[in-house]
Protein backbone atom coordinates (compact mmCIF):
# COMPACT_ATOMS: atom_id res chain seq x y z
CA UNK A 1 0.00 0.00 0.00
CA UNK A 2 1.62 3.49 -1.36
CA UNK A 3 2.19 5.35 2.52
CA UNK A 4 0.46 8.87 1.11
CA UNK A 5 -0.05 9.94 4.49
CA UNK A 6 3.75 9.08 5.69
CA UNK A 7 4.98 10.81 2.27
CA UNK A 8 3.75 14.04 3.02
CA UNK A 9 4.49 14.11 7.08
CA UNK A 10 8.17 13.40 5.84
CA UNK A 11 7.98 16.57 3.22
CA UNK A 12 6.67 18.35 6.11
CA UNK A 13 9.07 17.75 8.04
CA UNK A 14 11.77 18.63 6.23
CA UNK A 15 10.64 21.28 5.04
CA UNK A 16 10.42 22.97 9.00
CA UNK A 17 13.58 21.79 9.40
CA UNK A 18 15.06 23.76 6.31
CA UNK A 19 13.17 26.73 7.19
CA UNK A 20 14.96 26.34 11.05
CA UNK A 21 11.30 25.76 12.85
CA UNK A 22 12.90 22.77 14.16
CA UNK A 23 16.29 21.24 14.29
CA UNK A 24 17.86 18.40 12.92
CA UNK A 25 17.83 15.83 15.98
CA UNK A 26 13.99 16.96 16.59
CA UNK A 27 13.00 16.42 12.66
CA UNK A 28 15.05 13.06 13.13
CA UNK A 29 13.04 12.21 15.82
CA UNK A 30 9.62 12.77 14.26
CA UNK A 31 10.97 11.00 11.55
CA UNK A 32 11.52 7.89 13.78
CA UNK A 33 8.09 8.44 15.26
CA UNK A 34 6.17 8.38 11.84
CA UNK A 35 8.44 5.29 10.70
CA UNK A 36 7.28 3.31 13.60
CA UNK A 37 3.72 3.58 12.70
CA UNK A 38 2.95 7.01 13.00
CA UNK A 39 1.72 6.91 9.43
CA UNK A 40 0.07 3.44 9.49
CA UNK A 41 -2.61 4.96 12.42
CA UNK A 42 -4.43 6.73 10.01
CA UNK A 43 -5.79 3.59 7.74
CA UNK A 44 -6.17 1.40 10.00
CA UNK A 45 -8.10 4.32 12.07
CA UNK A 46 -10.08 4.84 8.92
CA UNK A 47 -10.46 1.45 8.52
CA UNK A 48 -11.78 0.72 11.99
CA UNK A 49 -14.10 3.36 12.00
CA UNK A 50 -15.75 2.70 8.46
CA UNK A 51 -15.91 -1.17 9.59
CA UNK A 52 -17.57 -0.84 12.71
CA UNK A 53 -20.23 1.63 11.25
CA UNK A 54 -21.50 -0.41 8.90
CA UNK A 55 -21.83 -2.92 11.11
CA UNK A 56 -23.59 -1.13 13.60
CA UNK A 57 -25.60 0.74 10.56
CA UNK A 58 -25.89 -3.39 9.61
CA UNK A 59 -27.43 -4.34 12.84
CA UNK A 60 -29.38 -1.10 13.35
CA UNK A 61 -31.24 -2.16 10.01
CA UNK A 62 -31.86 -5.19 11.22
CA UNK A 63 -33.55 -4.41 14.54
CA UNK A 64 -35.58 -1.63 12.50
CA UNK A 65 -36.66 -4.19 10.20
CA UNK A 66 -38.00 -6.59 12.80
CA UNK A 67 -38.92 -3.93 15.54
CA UNK A 68 -42.60 -4.56 15.87
CA UNK A 69 -41.95 -8.12 16.17
CA UNK A 70 -39.84 -7.88 19.14
CA UNK A 71 -41.00 -8.33 22.38
CA UNK A 72 -40.55 -4.76 24.46
CA UNK A 73 -38.44 -7.03 27.23
CA UNK A 74 -35.61 -8.06 24.60
CA UNK A 75 -35.32 -4.43 23.03
CA UNK A 76 -35.02 -2.66 26.43
CA UNK A 77 -32.95 -5.60 27.90
CA UNK A 78 -30.53 -5.13 24.49
CA UNK A 79 -30.67 -1.90 25.18
CA UNK A 80 -29.71 -2.13 28.83
CA UNK A 81 -27.18 -4.60 27.91
CA UNK A 82 -25.64 -2.16 25.31
CA UNK A 83 -25.53 0.91 27.65
CA UNK A 84 -23.68 -1.37 30.45
CA UNK A 85 -21.34 -2.12 28.07
CA UNK A 86 -20.51 1.33 27.41
CA UNK A 87 -20.23 2.03 30.83
CA UNK A 88 -17.79 -0.82 31.42
CA UNK A 89 -15.50 0.35 28.43
CA UNK A 90 -15.60 3.94 29.33
CA UNK A 91 -14.61 3.16 33.19
CA UNK A 92 -11.37 1.06 31.09
CA UNK A 93 -11.24 3.98 28.57
CA UNK A 94 -10.80 7.00 31.12
CA UNK A 95 -8.44 4.76 33.54
CA UNK A 96 -6.23 4.00 30.58
CA UNK A 97 -6.07 8.11 28.96
CA UNK A 98 -8.16 10.31 31.08
CA UNK A 99 -9.52 13.19 29.06
CA UNK A 100 -8.07 10.95 25.82
CA UNK A 101 -10.13 11.49 22.26
CA UNK A 102 -11.44 7.62 23.23
CA UNK A 103 -12.76 8.07 26.78
CA UNK A 104 -14.21 11.05 25.86
CA UNK A 105 -16.31 9.73 22.98
CA UNK A 106 -17.57 7.04 25.26
CA UNK A 107 -18.76 9.08 27.55
CA UNK A 108 -20.54 11.03 25.16
CA UNK A 109 -22.32 8.12 23.65
CA UNK A 110 -22.76 6.50 26.93
CA UNK A 111 -25.08 10.16 28.47
CA UNK A 112 -26.65 9.82 24.86
CA UNK A 113 -27.52 6.42 24.95
CA UNK A 114 -28.79 6.96 28.63
CA UNK A 115 -31.24 9.39 27.24
CA UNK A 116 -32.41 7.22 24.34
CA UNK A 117 -33.10 4.46 27.14
CA UNK A 118 -35.36 6.81 28.87
CA UNK A 119 -36.80 7.60 26.03
CA UNK A 120 -36.97 3.94 24.83
CA UNK A 121 -39.23 3.10 28.28
CA UNK A 122 -41.70 6.25 27.68
CA UNK A 123 -41.98 5.07 24.08
CA UNK A 124 -42.55 0.71 24.99
CA UNK A 125 -44.96 1.21 28.21
CA UNK A 126 -46.50 4.83 25.87
CA UNK A 127 -46.21 7.37 29.19
CA UNK A 128 -47.50 10.49 28.86
CA UNK A 129 -46.14 13.31 30.19
CA UNK A 130 -43.92 16.66 29.01
CA UNK A 131 -40.13 16.97 27.83
CA UNK A 132 -38.86 17.97 31.21
CA UNK A 133 -39.64 14.69 33.44
CA UNK A 134 -36.89 12.93 31.46
CA UNK A 135 -34.36 15.69 30.78
CA UNK A 136 -34.50 16.38 34.72
CA UNK A 137 -34.21 12.45 34.72
CA UNK A 138 -30.80 12.37 32.14
CA UNK A 139 -29.69 15.47 33.65
CA UNK A 140 -29.76 13.93 37.14
CA UNK A 141 -28.24 10.84 36.29
CA UNK A 142 -25.46 11.90 33.95
CA UNK A 143 -24.29 15.16 35.32
CA UNK A 144 -22.27 12.83 38.24
CA UNK A 145 -19.89 11.06 35.79
CA UNK A 146 -19.97 13.61 33.41
CA UNK A 147 -18.51 16.34 35.70
CA UNK A 148 -16.51 13.90 37.48
CA UNK A 149 -14.89 12.18 34.11
CA UNK A 150 -15.21 14.52 31.36
CA UNK A 151 -12.82 17.00 30.21
CA UNK A 152 -13.35 17.38 26.28
CA UNK A 153 -14.76 20.92 25.12
CA UNK A 154 -17.70 18.44 22.88
CA UNK A 155 -18.42 17.11 26.84
CA UNK A 156 -18.79 20.37 28.60
CA UNK A 157 -20.65 22.00 26.26
CA UNK A 158 -23.05 18.88 25.97
CA UNK A 159 -23.48 19.34 29.32
CA UNK A 160 -24.34 22.67 29.06
CA UNK A 161 -26.89 22.46 26.56
CA UNK A 162 -28.98 19.60 28.35
CA UNK A 163 -28.99 21.70 31.41
CA UNK A 164 -30.54 24.93 29.19
CA UNK A 165 -32.81 22.48 27.60
CA UNK A 166 -34.38 20.85 30.93
CA UNK A 167 -34.67 24.85 32.17
CA UNK A 168 -36.34 25.94 28.88
CA UNK A 169 -38.48 22.92 29.07
CA UNK A 170 -39.04 23.14 32.68
CA UNK A 171 -39.99 27.27 32.23
CA UNK A 172 -42.39 26.36 30.24
CA UNK A 173 -44.74 24.52 32.42
CA UNK A 174 -43.84 25.29 35.80
CA UNK A 175 -42.64 28.86 35.64
CA UNK A 176 -46.31 30.84 36.05
CA UNK A 177 -46.40 28.58 38.72
CA UNK A 178 -43.41 29.40 40.25
CA UNK A 179 -44.29 33.50 39.72
CA UNK A 180 -47.56 32.84 41.59
CA UNK A 181 -45.73 30.78 44.46
CA UNK A 182 -43.10 33.17 44.21
CA UNK A 183 -40.47 31.25 44.31
CA UNK A 184 -38.78 32.41 40.96
CA UNK A 185 -36.07 34.05 42.89
CA UNK A 186 -35.46 30.77 45.48
CA UNK A 187 -35.77 28.82 42.63
CA UNK A 188 -32.78 31.13 40.33
CA UNK A 189 -30.73 30.83 44.04
CA UNK A 190 -30.89 27.13 44.11
CA UNK A 191 -29.72 26.28 41.10
CA UNK A 192 -27.01 28.95 41.25
CA UNK A 193 -25.53 27.12 44.30
CA UNK A 194 -25.70 23.94 42.38
CA UNK A 195 -23.93 25.35 39.50
CA UNK A 196 -21.12 26.70 41.50
CA UNK A 197 -21.49 23.78 43.97
CA UNK A 198 -20.80 21.29 41.16
CA UNK A 199 -17.43 21.39 40.18
CA UNK A 200 -16.66 21.74 44.03
CA UNK A 201 -18.13 18.37 44.51
CA UNK A 202 -15.92 17.11 42.01
CA UNK A 203 -12.69 18.53 43.54
CA UNK A 204 -11.25 15.55 44.17
CA UNK A 205 -11.00 14.90 40.31
CA UNK A 206 -8.48 15.89 37.71
CA UNK A 207 -11.54 17.49 35.84
CA UNK A 208 -12.47 19.66 38.27
CA UNK A 209 -10.23 22.86 37.24
CA UNK A 210 -11.52 22.34 33.94
CA UNK A 211 -15.09 22.64 34.91
CA UNK A 212 -14.52 25.59 37.22
CA UNK A 213 -13.42 27.43 34.60
CA UNK A 214 -16.32 26.31 32.32
CA UNK A 215 -18.51 27.26 34.84
CA UNK A 216 -16.71 30.73 35.38
CA UNK A 217 -16.90 31.59 32.10
CA UNK A 218 -20.76 30.65 31.62
CA UNK A 219 -21.56 32.74 34.75
CA UNK A 220 -20.18 35.64 32.87
CA UNK A 221 -21.43 34.65 29.83
CA UNK A 222 -24.43 34.72 31.11
CA UNK A 223 -24.62 37.82 33.53
CA UNK A 224 -23.77 39.76 30.36
CA UNK A 225 -26.69 38.76 28.50
CA UNK A 226 -28.87 38.89 31.27
CA UNK A 227 -28.25 42.55 32.83
CA UNK A 228 -28.86 44.41 29.15
CA UNK A 229 -31.58 42.07 27.95
CA UNK A 230 -33.55 42.36 31.71
CA UNK A 231 -33.02 46.75 31.90
CA UNK A 232 -33.95 46.96 28.40
CA UNK A 233 -37.28 45.33 29.16
CA UNK A 234 -37.47 47.74 32.39
CA UNK A 235 -36.84 50.79 30.00
CA UNK A 236 -39.28 49.30 27.40
CA UNK A 237 -42.56 49.25 29.43
CA UNK A 238 -44.82 50.86 31.73
CA UNK A 239 -44.61 48.06 34.61
CA UNK A 240 -47.75 48.28 36.28
CA UNK A 241 -49.77 48.70 32.83
CA UNK A 242 -47.88 45.84 31.48
CA UNK A 243 -48.71 43.50 34.52
CA UNK A 244 -51.56 44.28 36.46
CA UNK A 245 -51.67 40.09 37.70
CA UNK A 246 -47.97 41.30 39.11
CA UNK A 247 -46.46 38.07 37.71
CA UNK A 248 -43.51 39.80 36.02
CA UNK A 249 -42.09 41.60 38.56
CA UNK A 250 -41.62 38.08 40.50
CA UNK A 251 -40.12 36.75 37.65
CA UNK A 252 -38.35 39.91 37.36
CA UNK A 253 -36.96 39.47 40.84
CA UNK A 254 -35.69 35.62 40.52
CA UNK A 255 -33.63 36.82 37.05
CA UNK A 256 -32.25 39.67 39.71
CA UNK A 257 -31.23 37.20 41.97
CA UNK A 258 -29.69 35.34 39.19
CA UNK A 259 -27.77 38.43 38.05
CA UNK A 260 -27.02 38.81 41.67
CA UNK A 261 -25.65 34.72 42.08
CA UNK A 262 -23.45 35.34 38.43
CA UNK A 263 -22.17 38.58 39.74
CA UNK A 264 -20.67 37.42 42.61
CA UNK A 265 -19.91 33.72 41.87
CA UNK A 266 -18.43 34.67 38.38
CA UNK A 267 -16.37 37.59 40.30
CA UNK A 268 -14.83 35.36 42.78
CA UNK A 269 -14.13 33.27 40.18
CA UNK A 270 -12.48 35.08 37.82
CA UNK A 271 -10.24 36.45 40.13
CA UNK A 272 -9.32 33.28 41.62
CA UNK A 273 -8.67 32.11 37.78
CA UNK A 274 -6.77 35.63 36.96
CA UNK A 275 -4.49 35.05 39.89
CA UNK A 276 -0.27 35.00 39.22
CA UNK A 277 1.63 31.52 40.41
CA UNK A 278 2.62 34.52 43.47
CA UNK A 279 -1.14 34.77 44.26
CA UNK A 280 -1.23 38.46 42.82
CA UNK A 281 -4.12 39.36 41.14
CA UNK A 282 -3.95 39.72 37.22
CA UNK A 283 -6.28 42.38 35.29
CA UNK A 284 -7.81 45.14 36.13
CA UNK A 285 -10.54 45.36 39.61
CA UNK A 286 -12.70 47.86 38.02
CA UNK A 287 -13.88 45.17 35.74
CA UNK A 288 -14.89 42.91 38.41
CA UNK A 289 -15.95 46.20 40.09
CA UNK A 290 -18.59 46.86 37.14
CA UNK A 291 -19.55 43.01 37.28
CA UNK A 292 -20.61 42.85 40.38
CA UNK A 293 -22.78 46.20 39.75
CA UNK A 294 -24.59 44.52 37.04
CA UNK A 295 -27.28 43.41 38.80
CA UNK A 296 -28.31 46.53 40.71
CA UNK A 297 -28.28 48.52 36.96
CA UNK A 298 -30.90 45.41 35.88
CA UNK A 299 -33.02 46.35 38.61
CA UNK A 300 -33.12 50.04 38.06
CA UNK A 301 -35.57 50.49 35.32
CA UNK A 302 -38.09 48.35 37.70
CA UNK A 303 -37.24 50.09 40.60
CA UNK A 304 -38.10 53.65 38.96
CA UNK A 305 -41.47 52.15 37.54
CA UNK A 306 -39.67 50.91 33.87
CA UNK A 307 -38.49 53.63 31.61
CA UNK A 308 -42.06 53.11 28.51
CA UNK A 309 -39.27 54.33 25.61
CA UNK A 310 -37.83 52.29 22.88
CA UNK A 311 -35.13 54.66 22.03
CA UNK A 312 -34.01 55.15 25.65
CA UNK A 313 -34.13 51.34 25.96
CA UNK A 314 -31.54 51.00 23.04
CA UNK A 315 -29.21 53.75 24.07
CA UNK A 316 -28.91 51.77 27.30
CA UNK A 317 -28.70 48.67 25.79
CA UNK A 318 -25.66 50.42 24.11
CA UNK A 319 -24.04 52.59 26.80
CA UNK A 320 -24.39 48.88 28.66
CA UNK A 321 -22.15 46.95 26.45
CA UNK A 322 -19.72 50.01 25.36
CA UNK A 323 -18.98 49.89 29.22
CA UNK A 324 -18.07 46.42 29.18
CA UNK A 325 -16.02 46.64 26.14
CA UNK A 326 -14.20 49.70 28.18
CA UNK A 327 -13.85 47.83 31.43
CA UNK A 328 -12.45 44.91 29.76
CA UNK A 329 -10.32 46.80 27.80
CA UNK A 330 -8.76 48.04 30.91
CA UNK A 331 -8.81 44.48 32.52
CA UNK A 332 -7.09 43.11 29.23
CA UNK A 333 -10.15 40.80 29.19
CA UNK A 334 -9.73 40.33 25.12
CA UNK A 335 -13.08 37.77 25.04
CA UNK A 336 -15.80 40.25 26.53
CA UNK A 337 -14.25 43.22 24.14
CA UNK A 338 -14.77 41.41 21.13
CA UNK A 339 -17.96 40.51 22.32
CA UNK A 340 -18.87 44.52 23.43
CA UNK A 341 -17.98 45.47 19.94
CA UNK A 342 -20.00 42.48 18.23
CA UNK A 343 -23.15 43.31 20.17
CA UNK A 344 -23.07 47.60 20.20
CA UNK A 345 -22.78 46.76 16.30
CA UNK A 346 -25.85 44.29 16.12
CA UNK A 347 -27.85 46.66 18.32
CA UNK A 348 -26.83 49.66 16.04
CA UNK A 349 -27.58 47.75 13.08
CA UNK A 350 -31.40 46.15 14.55
CA UNK A 351 -32.08 49.79 15.38
CA UNK A 352 -31.36 51.34 12.00
CA UNK A 353 -33.51 48.31 10.10
CA UNK A 354 -36.28 49.37 12.93
CA UNK A 355 -35.67 53.23 12.62
CA UNK A 356 -36.28 53.25 8.28
CA UNK A 357 -39.60 52.47 6.70
CA UNK A 358 -40.20 51.80 2.99
CA UNK A 359 -37.50 49.71 1.07
CA UNK A 360 -35.77 53.06 -0.16
CA UNK A 361 -34.90 54.21 3.08
CA UNK A 362 -34.49 50.75 4.47
CA UNK A 363 -31.74 50.51 1.53
CA UNK A 364 -29.98 53.34 2.52
CA UNK A 365 -29.66 52.71 6.44
CA UNK A 366 -28.39 49.23 5.50
CA UNK A 367 -25.75 51.51 3.56
CA UNK A 368 -25.15 53.62 6.42
CA UNK A 369 -24.70 51.02 8.80
CA UNK A 370 -23.00 48.78 6.66
CA UNK A 371 -20.33 51.31 6.62
CA UNK A 372 -20.46 52.12 10.36
CA UNK A 373 -19.96 48.15 11.29
CA UNK A 374 -17.30 47.98 8.44
CA UNK A 375 -15.57 50.47 10.40
CA UNK A 376 -15.70 49.47 13.55
CA UNK A 377 -14.26 45.98 12.58
CA UNK A 378 -11.46 47.99 10.97
CA UNK A 379 -10.89 49.67 14.31
CA UNK A 380 -11.54 47.15 16.75
CA UNK A 381 -9.09 44.45 14.66
CA UNK A 382 -6.22 47.30 14.32
CA UNK A 383 -6.52 47.89 18.15
CA UNK A 384 -6.49 44.20 19.11
CA UNK A 385 -3.45 43.74 16.48
CA UNK A 386 -1.31 46.36 18.24
CA UNK A 387 -2.49 45.01 21.31
CA UNK A 388 -1.26 41.84 20.32
CA UNK A 389 2.09 43.00 20.16
CA UNK A 390 2.45 44.51 22.80
CA UNK A 391 1.76 41.86 25.42
CA UNK A 392 -0.03 38.21 24.92
CA UNK A 393 -3.85 37.68 24.92
CA UNK A 394 -5.57 36.95 28.12
CA UNK A 395 -8.99 36.05 28.19
CA UNK A 396 -11.21 35.47 31.41
CA UNK B 1 -8.84 0.36 43.62
CA UNK B 2 -11.86 2.40 45.42
CA UNK B 3 -11.24 4.75 42.46
CA UNK B 4 -11.79 2.36 40.22
CA UNK B 5 -14.86 0.86 41.80
CA UNK B 6 -16.25 4.56 41.76
CA UNK B 7 -15.70 5.16 38.61
CA UNK B 8 -17.51 2.40 38.09
CA UNK B 9 -20.31 2.45 39.59
CA UNK B 10 -20.73 6.14 38.45
CA UNK B 11 -21.05 4.99 34.97
CA UNK B 12 -22.96 2.00 35.79
CA UNK B 13 -25.58 3.64 37.93
CA UNK B 14 -27.58 5.50 35.48
CA UNK B 15 -28.50 2.42 33.55
CA UNK B 16 -28.93 0.01 36.41
CA UNK B 17 -31.52 2.80 38.13
CA UNK B 18 -33.33 3.09 34.70
CA UNK B 19 -33.44 -0.43 34.31
CA UNK B 20 -35.04 -0.72 37.67
CA UNK B 21 -37.58 1.60 36.80
CA UNK B 22 -38.52 0.34 33.55
CA UNK B 23 -38.92 -2.97 35.37
CA UNK B 24 -41.58 -1.55 38.33
CA UNK B 25 -43.34 0.13 35.32
CA UNK B 26 -44.09 -3.83 33.95
CA UNK B 27 -44.73 -4.76 37.39
CA UNK B 28 -46.83 -2.55 38.29
CA UNK B 29 -48.56 -2.62 35.10
CA UNK B 30 -49.79 -6.39 35.81
CA UNK B 31 -51.84 -4.88 38.45
CA UNK B 32 -53.14 -1.52 37.40
CA UNK B 33 -57.13 -2.18 36.48
CA UNK B 34 -57.85 -1.44 32.52
CA UNK B 35 -60.30 -0.26 30.60
CA UNK B 36 -61.07 -0.65 26.64
CA UNK B 37 -61.56 3.09 25.15
CA UNK B 38 -62.39 4.46 22.14
CA UNK B 39 -60.35 7.19 20.77
CA UNK B 40 -60.71 10.01 18.26
CA UNK B 41 -58.22 12.06 16.73
CA UNK B 42 -57.24 15.41 18.19
CA UNK B 43 -57.05 17.45 14.74
CA UNK B 44 -58.40 15.67 11.58
CA UNK B 45 -55.69 18.10 9.50
CA UNK B 46 -52.49 16.43 12.05
CA UNK B 47 -52.98 13.16 13.45
CA UNK B 48 -49.81 12.28 13.07
CA UNK B 49 -46.13 13.96 14.50
CA UNK B 50 -43.51 12.28 13.38
CA UNK B 51 -44.34 8.55 15.06
CA UNK B 52 -46.76 9.86 17.75
CA UNK B 53 -50.71 9.39 17.28
CA UNK B 54 -52.23 12.12 18.78
CA UNK B 55 -55.88 11.58 20.20
CA UNK B 56 -58.47 12.10 23.00
CA UNK B 57 -60.34 9.27 24.37
CA UNK B 58 -64.21 9.46 23.27
CA UNK B 59 -65.85 9.29 26.59
CA UNK B 60 -69.35 9.88 27.35
CA UNK B 61 -70.87 13.73 28.84
CA UNK B 62 -69.12 15.00 31.59
CA UNK B 63 -65.65 14.77 30.21
CA UNK B 64 -64.97 18.24 30.42
CA UNK B 65 -64.11 17.55 34.48
CA UNK B 66 -60.63 18.34 35.64
CA UNK B 67 -60.68 14.77 37.20
CA UNK B 68 -62.76 11.74 36.61
CA UNK B 69 -63.83 8.52 37.58
CA UNK B 70 -65.01 5.93 34.79
CA UNK B 71 -67.13 2.95 35.22
CA UNK B 72 -68.21 1.15 32.58
CA UNK B 73 -70.93 1.51 30.42
CA UNK B 74 -74.10 -1.07 29.55
CA UNK B 75 -74.92 0.61 26.83
CA UNK B 76 -71.21 1.35 25.19
CA UNK B 77 -68.55 -1.00 26.48
CA UNK B 78 -66.14 1.31 24.40
CA UNK B 79 -67.35 4.67 26.33
CA UNK B 80 -67.40 4.94 30.04
CA UNK B 81 -69.61 6.85 31.70
CA UNK B 82 -67.80 9.66 33.31
CA UNK B 83 -68.60 10.86 36.97
CA UNK B 84 -66.58 14.09 37.96
CA UNK B 85 -64.63 13.55 41.09
CA UNK B 86 -62.58 16.74 43.39
CA UNK B 87 -59.17 16.36 42.21
CA UNK B 88 -57.55 17.37 45.46
CA UNK B 89 -59.54 14.65 47.77
CA UNK B 90 -59.82 11.63 44.65
CA UNK B 91 -61.52 8.38 45.84
CA UNK B 92 -60.03 5.20 47.33
CA UNK B 93 -59.12 2.59 43.98
CA UNK B 94 -61.81 0.18 45.19
CA UNK B 95 -64.33 3.18 45.08
CA UNK B 96 -62.85 4.50 42.03
CA UNK B 97 -60.90 2.25 40.16
CA UNK B 98 -60.29 4.25 36.87
CA UNK B 99 -59.59 7.51 38.40
CA UNK B 100 -58.43 9.75 35.64
CA UNK B 101 -57.07 13.70 35.64
CA UNK B 102 -57.97 15.94 32.55
CA UNK B 103 -59.97 13.43 30.89
CA UNK B 104 -59.70 15.59 27.67
CA UNK B 105 -56.25 16.06 27.71
CA UNK B 106 -54.79 15.37 24.36
CA UNK B 107 -52.81 12.12 24.45
CA UNK B 108 -49.75 10.70 22.18
CA UNK B 109 -49.30 7.12 20.97
CA UNK B 110 -46.17 5.81 19.71
CA UNK B 111 -45.99 3.58 16.49
CA UNK B 112 -43.21 2.92 13.98
CA UNK B 113 -43.86 4.25 10.91
CA UNK B 114 -46.13 1.87 8.82
CA UNK B 115 -48.42 0.98 11.71
CA UNK B 116 -48.69 4.99 12.64
CA UNK B 117 -49.98 5.46 9.30
CA UNK B 118 -52.34 2.90 9.36
CA UNK B 119 -53.91 3.60 12.40
CA UNK B 120 -54.40 7.30 11.29
CA UNK B 121 -56.09 6.13 8.32
CA UNK B 122 -58.32 4.21 11.10
CA UNK B 123 -59.35 6.79 12.74
CA UNK B 124 -59.70 9.46 9.28
CA UNK B 125 -62.24 7.15 8.23
CA UNK B 126 -64.61 6.48 11.22
CA UNK B 127 -63.66 8.89 14.20
CA UNK B 128 -63.97 6.46 17.30
CA UNK B 129 -63.04 3.71 14.77
CA UNK B 130 -59.98 2.55 17.51
CA UNK B 131 -59.86 1.81 21.01
CA UNK B 132 -56.80 1.93 23.20
CA UNK B 133 -56.05 -0.51 26.21
CA UNK B 134 -56.06 2.31 29.01
CA UNK B 135 -54.07 1.83 32.00
CA UNK B 136 -54.82 3.54 35.04
CA UNK B 137 -51.99 4.49 37.54
CA UNK B 138 -54.02 5.42 40.49
CA UNK B 139 -52.75 8.50 40.76
CA UNK B 140 -54.87 10.25 38.04
CA UNK B 141 -52.18 9.29 35.48
CA UNK B 142 -53.19 6.81 32.53
CA UNK B 143 -50.92 4.86 30.08
CA UNK B 144 -51.67 2.64 26.89
CA UNK B 145 -50.81 -0.81 25.59
CA UNK B 146 -52.15 -1.43 22.77
CA UNK B 147 -54.28 0.73 20.09
CA UNK B 148 -56.58 -1.75 17.23
CA UNK B 149 -59.34 -1.28 15.38
CA UNK B 150 -62.67 -0.88 17.58
CA UNK B 151 -65.01 -3.72 17.03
Amino acid sequence: MIDLHGRAVRARIEQWREAGVIDAATADRLAAHEAAGGGASGFHAAFTLIGAGAVALGLAALVAANWDALPIWLKLGAHVAVNLSLGVWAAAAVKRQPGGAGAEALLIVLSGSILAFIAHVGQSFQLQGDLFAPLATWLALTAPFTIALGRSLALRWLFTFGVAATLAAGAEIYIEALARAQLVGACAAALLAVAYAAPLAARGFAAAPLWGRHFNQLALGALAALTPFLAEIGWRIDIAAADPAHVLPEVIRGTVVACAGLALGGCGLWLRARRTADGALVGDWRFTLFVAASPAYAALPFLVGGGDSPMLAGLAYSAYWLAVGWFAHMAGSVGFYRLAVALVALRLFSAFVEAFGGLLMTGGGLVAVGTLLLGMGWAAQRYLRRRAAVQPETTP
Amino acid sequence: MTRNLSRLALLLLPTLLLAGWAASIALQRVAQPTLRIAIVGYDPRDLLRGHYLQFRLDLAAGESAPCACLDANPADALRPLVRAVACDAPPTPAACPHFIESPRQTFRYYATQERALELEKLLRDKPGGAAALTHFHGDGRVSFSDLVAAP
